[in-house]
C-alpha cells in the first residue's frame, strides 16, 4: 500500500469516527441524593431551580411537603429521596427539578445537580441485577460518570406509579 | 363582586393561624364574636385542630386573639385566630387551585387553593369542610400520619 493510500485510508477512518459520534445520544440531568448519583432524561426535566421557599400544605402525604410558586404556577413538591426510600437528609437540598410525568407537573427535591450532559446511547448500560430492590422498577440504565455509576431514572414511570399509589 | 373598572373580584378575609397565612371568602365569614365561654371553647378546639394539622406548637405567651365566626354547613363555626382579620378584594388571576394530585390525596379537605399575594402564598380555606367539635376532639387524641417538616 502506497503512502498515499495509507493516508487516504486514515481519512476514511476519521470519517468512520465521525459517524460513530453521530449515533443516537441521550441528554441527561445528573444529580445527587445523599451518596447516590442519579440521572433523569433531559426531556423529562423542564427546569432546574435553586431551592425555593416551600409553602407547607397540611394533610398531604409525608413525601409531599408543600408547593412552590413558579412564576404564578403552583407546583407540588415531592421528596424524591423519600419516594425512592433512599437514606438522605432533609436539610441538604439545594435544587428542585421541575419534572413532567403522568399528566402532572411537579418538583423533585434533590441534594445537588452535578451535570447536564449528552452521552452516546451506547454508554447507557442495562442496570445490574444487584440494584437495590426499591430502585429497580424505576432505573432504566446505568452510566459510568466521573468514576461513579449514575442510575438513570424514568420519571414518567415513577410519577405514574406514585399517582396510582396515592389514589389507591 | 365587580370592581369600579368592571373586573370581577372576590372579597377575601385573611388572617393567620399560629403564623400560618390563610384566607377565605368574605361570604363565609359572619364577623368577629365576643369571647363568651361557649364560643371560646369551640373556637379554641377548631384552632387546636388546625394547628395540629399545621404541626405548629402553640405559644404559651398571651396574645390578643380574635374569634372569627365562619359559615359552616350546619351553622356558625367559631375559630380563634391570631390577629384582626383583613378584608380585601382580589382579582381571579391572583387565585390558584390546589395542584390536582394534592386535591385528590390531601386528607385536609378544607384546603381549596391559594391566594398569590406580594408577601407570598395564603392557603384558601373552606369552613364548610371543617369538622364538628366532636371530630376535633377525636382528632386531637390521635396522632397525624401526614406530612411533617422535620
Amino acid at each position: 500500500m502506497s503512502e498515499l493510500d495509507q493516508l487516504l485510508e486514515a481519512d476514511d477512518w476519521q470519517d468512520q469516527r465521525i459517524l460513530d459520534v453521530d449515533e443516537p445520544a441521550q441528554s441527561l440531568v445528573i444529580f445527587r441524593l445523599g451518596e447516590q448519583i442519579l440521572a433523569l432524561p433531559g426531556d423529562q426535566v423542564r427546569e432546574i431551580l435553586p431551592l425555593a421557599e416551600i409553602f407547607f400544605v397540611p394533610g398531604c402525604p409525608a413525601d409531599m411537603p408543600g408547593v412552590i410558586n413558579l412564576r404564578g404556577d403552583i407546583l407540588a413538591i415531592i421528596e424524591l429521596g423519600r419516594l425512592l426510600s433512599l437514606e438522605t437528609d432533609t436539610d441538604t437540598w439545594t435544587n428542585i427539578l421541575i419534572t413532567k410525568g403522568s399528566a402532572m407537573l411537579c418538583g423533585f427535591l434533590v441534594d445537588e445537580v452535578l451535570d447536564l450532559t449528552e452521552v452516546p446511547a451506547s454508554q447507557l448500560k442495562p442496570p445490574l441485577a444487584t440494584l437495590p430492590a426499591q430502585l429497580a422498577p424505576w432505573v432504566t440504565a446505568e452510566l459510568a460518570w466521573a468514576e461513579k455509576i449514575a442510575l438513570c431514572l424514568d420519571a414518567k414511570a415513577l410519577l405514574h406509579d406514585y399517582r396510582n399509589r396515592l389514589k389507591g | 363582586m365587580t370592581s369600579r373598572t368592571g373586573r370581577v373580584q372576590i372579597d377575601l378575609i385573611s388572617f393567620n393561624l399560629g403564623g400560618y397565612p390563610v384566607a377565605l371568602p368574605a361570604s363565609q365569614s359572619l364577623g368577629l364574636a365576643k369571647r363568651s365561654t361557649k364560643a371560646l371553647t369551640e373556637a379554641q378546639a377548631h384552632r387546636a385542630w388546625l394547628l395540629q394539622l399545621l404541626h405548629y406548637q402553640e405559644e404559651t405567651s398571651p396574645q390578643t386573639r380574635q374569634i372569627l365566626m365562619l359559615q359552616g354547613t350546619d351553622g356558625p363555626v367559631p375559630l380563634e385566630i391570631d390577629n384582626q382579620p383583613l378584608l380585601e378584594s382580589v382579582a381571579p388571576e391572583h387565585l390558584r387551585p390546589l395542584p390536582k394530585i394534592m386535591a385528590q390525596v390531601s386528607s385536609f379537605k378544607a384546603a381549596r387553593g391559594f391566594w398569590l399575594t406580594e408577601q407570598g402564598l395564603r392557603l384558601l380555606l373552606d369552613p364548610t369542610q371543617f369538622p364538628t367539635l366532636a371530630d376535633t376532639k377525636r382528632a386531637s387524641s390521635s396522632k397525624s400520619h401526614t406530612n411533617v417538616l422535620e
